[in-house]
């Protein structure tokens, strides 16, 4: 056995895992009767299904006569980058306010894609931190902190 | 009192030179604040509501309607440039807009959207104008098993906007199904799937699948490819749509106005059904079919005349019944109640200046829209002669802002970057994520509405073909699914014919 | 050259927005939450305060919907908030049923919130579609006893509860069918599949006045002014059937005594306005004016009440 279509292969994998856990999770709800459905039957049945699509995509996958794809180019600096950067604002957002996760996310951002600038990095937080505060906090009024929390107590 | 004598009316109400600068100031707002990543109509309108309370109500409701044109189209105008929808009617404008901004079309995407929108919207106020009343009770035949089977229909035809593979789209509807089940269930109270997050009760949040899925995932994407390119578009080309753009995009802005106009009508998801519903069909009736998915102008035209021309009819069961179809009719609904009016049929005969005053108003929200965004276009397409570079960081970083600020919560930050890393998985695969916000959207109100019939037919399923409306449904459903999957089935028969021979 | 100029405005937006230190509430944006999707009767009384008190306080009150579980989701966000009188919730007396039905709450109701000025008291009215003919509540009780009556639920609310109190007092079953708002609800009442809908006026009066449902009991001691000809549910029959609905704010618990005798003045002065009178009855509900003791002993006594009812007539959340 082959795997000739990665692409459909990991989707389907994907689809089958993902399917079997909800269907377990569904199953420890309530069921219910016909007339009056529980919690649970719907996204069990819904989660079967997506375990059956899974399967179908894995078994045409490793087929002879199935489109040849490769899964390739997987991208770890750029991903673990830009995420680790997103995870950041949300862990700094609350505490530390704006005036530090704008700085973060941007310098997360520029690791992501070398070459480094440090000189755009400088650029481009000079010019979204008071934009930033202008559109979202002066100009729409929401909830969002410049300055890190213990200047407001 | 014909149509014309009402409209005549309307626009002798609405056509005051106060009331058409309360229409271009909301415009201005709405598309403003529209664009921004995170914030869509409904949105919008809570927060500029309070603007409006020192207005006399017809002015009020005006820029009100304004607002909620403008942020409408907003959200459409950053489903092109980035990539991003800001709701969910304009998810499958992301499909072939984006795809044209990169080809250097986005001034002509942005121009045909805010075209279509607009012959959408003046037949949207002729239909409601004419047919209000009448179309009203329409509405009150859907009931469970109605509702059920047009969702089955719009979700099988969600299959056929996918380029790829049919078990591929069908898995991303399942996802997006489950997806939508996370939190409260309605029907027993229960909780699901919130793993004991209590930031998952109340489901997940759109704002924070589209960041994540579209926006992050393309960042990254683009980024991790090495494709990026030193400014978002080759050359800018053309800001405005030519003769042969114009030719092209007059059949699906009919096609999605009528689909649209239809869809409205039905309290619930007119707006979202009516953008899939209208993609489905250019993608099986249009002479350049071969070129949706590709940056074709069709895919920009239909669907964004079809949310239009829903949002507009979406106003029928509002104003003539008194019952909203979606929490941004509530919010309308709500503000005609602050100012006294009560909606429903009295409504136009006892008020008929603030009636008709409104019809036309929102004709005239529509006037402004393109009156102001023509000349934007220029303005939005110089947005992506910056550098990718520089503009990236500030995508993310707005897209940041807008998935806090949902309910401001860090936990719809730490989703949508979950979300971000899926999404980049679907792009690795092949995987076209815009049926997954169709199953998302539909999910609930699939189950709602199928455990509702059940309740009522008392367990007997043959509820949904007994019912002829439903049973209407069921069988187009059937007929799409076997459309969709004959290609794939012919195909691989020759393929095994090649074989074979 | 660049970064001295970065220099320079930040440390102007830092002048510009200095923290502003305990000055006397609301120094900025005050928050309310509603616990119920937009358009129904909880929003619109709530934007209405909202409105005013952002206009007596020269400071913006911004409202937020967070629908779901009959409220207890809205509730529990402002239960977990900073107690500092920045984030209300606007409620109704779903929050004491809701208390006393649902047996893990993911917040306090005695603790963690307080009661602090109720705003509008309200009617509800039960009003029956053309499914089958049902002039009255006799009609409803006679044939509950032989065939399924489908009433509409929304999960642990005034509306269920109010049918499941007519229900036990009647002495029949009526069979819950659940909606996410009373606009659902009453689309399938208008088209002939539900038979009967416990609702507010509010949400029943443009139906009733269009005559496509009819109002057979009003679950108060007196009758509605909105609806004069509509029999209360003791005049049809049915004493001991009569709950009253109210409208009230409620802030997270351990806010400071100042703030919330602010709220409480702010929203009495708020609603007794000749405008917001006039508003409020044409809600078919009328204004309240309730210290905060006062307030807070209603709320306390109505759980008690509902949880000994829930009890002995098995009403549970699920």
């Amino acid at each position: 056995m082959k795997i000739v279509d990665q692409k459909n292969f990991f989707t389907g994998l994907f689809y089958l895992l993902f399917g079997i856990g909800v269907a377990y999770v569904a199953s420890t709800y309530r069921l219910g009767t016909s007339t009056r459905m529980g919690p649970g039957f719907f996204p069990l049945v819904v989660a079967i299904g997506l375990a059956i699509t899974g399967l179908v995509l894995l078994v045409a996958s490793v087929r002879g006569h199935a489109e040849s794809t490769k899964f390739e180019g997987f991208s770890f600096r750029t991903v673990f980058a830009v995420l680790a950067a997103v995870v950041l604002f949300g862990l700094l957002i609350e505490p530390t306010g704006l005036v530090v996760t704008v700085p973060v996310l941007l310098v997360g951002a520029a690791l992501a894609h070398p070459p480094i600038s440090w000189r755009n990095v400088a650029i481009s937080i000079a010019v979204l931190l008071p934009m930033t505060w202008v559109i979202f906090v002066a100009l729409l009024g929401l909830q969002l902190r410049l300055l890190p929390a213990f200047f407001y107590q | 009192m014909d149509i014309f004598s009402n409209l005549a009316l309307g626009f002798s109400t609405a056509m005051s030179a106060q009331n058409l600068l309360y229409a271009l100031i909301g415009c201005t707002l709405g598309t403003l604040i529209g664009v921004l990543p995170g914030l869509g109509p409904l949105a919008t309108i809570s927060m500029l509501l309070p603007f409006t309370f020192a207005l006399d109500p017809t002015g009020a409701l005006i820029m009100l309607a304004a607002i909620y044109y403008g942020a409408q189209y907003g959200g459409s105008t950053t489903a092109i440039l980035v990539n991003l929808p800001g709701e969910t009617s304009s998810v499958i404008t992301v499909i072939d807009g984006y795809q044209m901004a990169r080809q250097g079309r986005a001034g002509v995407a942005i121009a045909t959207a805010a075209i279509g929108s607009f012959a959408a919207g003046c037949v949207g106020t002729i239909v409601l104008a004419a047919f209000a009343a009448p179309l009203a009770t329409v509405a009150f035949r859907f009931g469970g098993p109605e509702y059920f089977s047009l969702m089955v229909v719009g979700l099988v035809g969600a299959i056929s906007l996918s380029s790829g593979s049919v078990p591929k789209a069908v898995g991303m509807i399942f996802i997006g199904i489950l997806l939508g089940m996370v939190g409260t269930d309605i029907t027993s109270g229960a909780q699901r799937f919130n793993f004991n997050y209590p930031e998952l009760q109340e489901g997940i949040e759109f704002i924070v699948i589209a960041v994540g899925v579209f926006a992050f995932g393309e960042v990254i994407a683009s980024l991790g490819d090495n494709t990026v390119r030193e400014t978002s578009v080759k050359k800018i080309g053309q800001l405005m749509p030519n003769r042969e753009d114009f030719r092209r995009m007059v059949p699906p802005i009919i096609r999605g106005t009528a689909i649209g106009s239809l869809l409205g009508i039905l309290p619930g998801a007119g707006p979202v059904l009516g953008s899939f519903f209208a993609y489905g069909l250019e993608k099986k009736v249009s002479k350049y079919r071969h070129m949706l998915g590709k940056g074709a102008i069709e895919g920009v035209a239909g669907p964004e005349s079809a949310n239009n021309a829903a949002a507009q009819t979406a106003f029928i069961p509002t104003l003539a019944l008194g019952i909203p179809g979606s929490p941004t009719m509530a919010l309308m609904l709500a503000a005609m109640i602050m100012y006294n009016i009560q909606p429903g049929p009295q409504v136009m005969t006892k008020n008929p200046e603030i009636f008709w005053g409104m019809v036309v108003s929102m004709w005239i929200g529509n006037l402004m829209l393109l009156v102001l965004n023509l000349p934007l276009v220029g303005l939005w397409v110089k947005l992506l002669s910056i550098p990718y570079r520089a503009l990236f960081p500030a995508i993310l970083l707005f897209c940041c802002i807008g998935a806090y600020s949902a309910r401001f919560t860090s936990f719809d930050v730490f989703l949508a970057a979950g979300f971000g890393f899926v999404g980049y998985m679907f792009r690795k695969l092949e995987c076209e994520p815009a049926p997954l916000i169709l199953g998302f959207v539909l999910g609930p109100l699939l189950e709602e509405n199928f455990r509702r019939a059940l309740i009522f037919s008392q367990g007997d399923y043959s509820v949904f073909l007994t019912q002829p409306i439903s049973a209407g449904f069921l069988t187009l459903a059937a007929i799409l699914l076997i459309a969709a999957s004959l290609p794939k089935i012919r195909k691989s028969r020759d393929e095994v014919f090649a074989e074979a021979g | 050259m660049k970064s001295s100029l970065s220099k320079l405005l930040l440390a102007s937006m830092v002048l510009a927005t200095s923290p502003v230190l305990a000055q006397q509430y609301p120094n900025k944006p005050v928050t309310l939450i509603i616990p119920f999707s937009a358009g129904a009767s909880n929003d619109i009384f709530g934007r209405f305060v909202a409105d005013g008190l952002s206009k007596l306080w020269k400071q913006s009150v911004l409202v937020e919907n967070r629908a779901g579980a009959g409220g207890a989701i809205g509730a529990a966000a402002v239960a977990k908030a900073r107690p500092d009188g920045y984030t209300m919730l606007f409620s109704s007396s779903s929050y004491t049923i809701n208390a006393a039905v649902q047996k893990s709450m993911p917040f306090d109701p005695l603790k963690d919130l307080k009661p602090v000025a109720m705003a509008m008291r309200g009617q509800m009215i039960g009003v029956t579609g053309s499914r089958i003919p049902l002039p009255d509540l006799k009609e409803v009780v006679r044939l509950a006893k032989t065939q399924k009556i489908f009433y509409g639920a929304l999960g642990a609310s005034s509306t269920t509860f109010a049918a499941e109190l007519f229900a036990s007092v009647a002495g029949v079953k009526l069979e819950a069918v659940n909606y996410k708002g009373g606009n659902e609800a009453m689309i399938d009442l208008l088209g002939g599949r539900l038979d009967i809908y416990f609702g507010t006026v509010t949400t029943v009066l443009p139906a009733v006045l269009n005559k496509s449902v009819t109002a057979v009991g009003v679950m108060s001691p007196t009758r509605t002014t909105a609806l004069p000809n509509v029999p209360t549910v003791a005049e049809a029959g049915f004493p001991g059937a009569e709950t009253d609905i109210w409208w009230g704010v409620f802030v997270t618990s351990g806010a400071p005594a100042d703030v919330l005798a602010k709220i409480n003045e702010g929203v009495n002065t708020v609603v007794n306005t000749p405008e917001a009178v006039a508003f409020i009855e044409k809600q078919a509900a009328l204004p309240a004016k309730m210290s905060i003791d006062e307030f807070s002993k209603t709320v306390l006594t109505e759980l008690g009440r509902w949880k000994e009812l829930a009890e002995k007539n098995n009403i549970t959340g699920d």
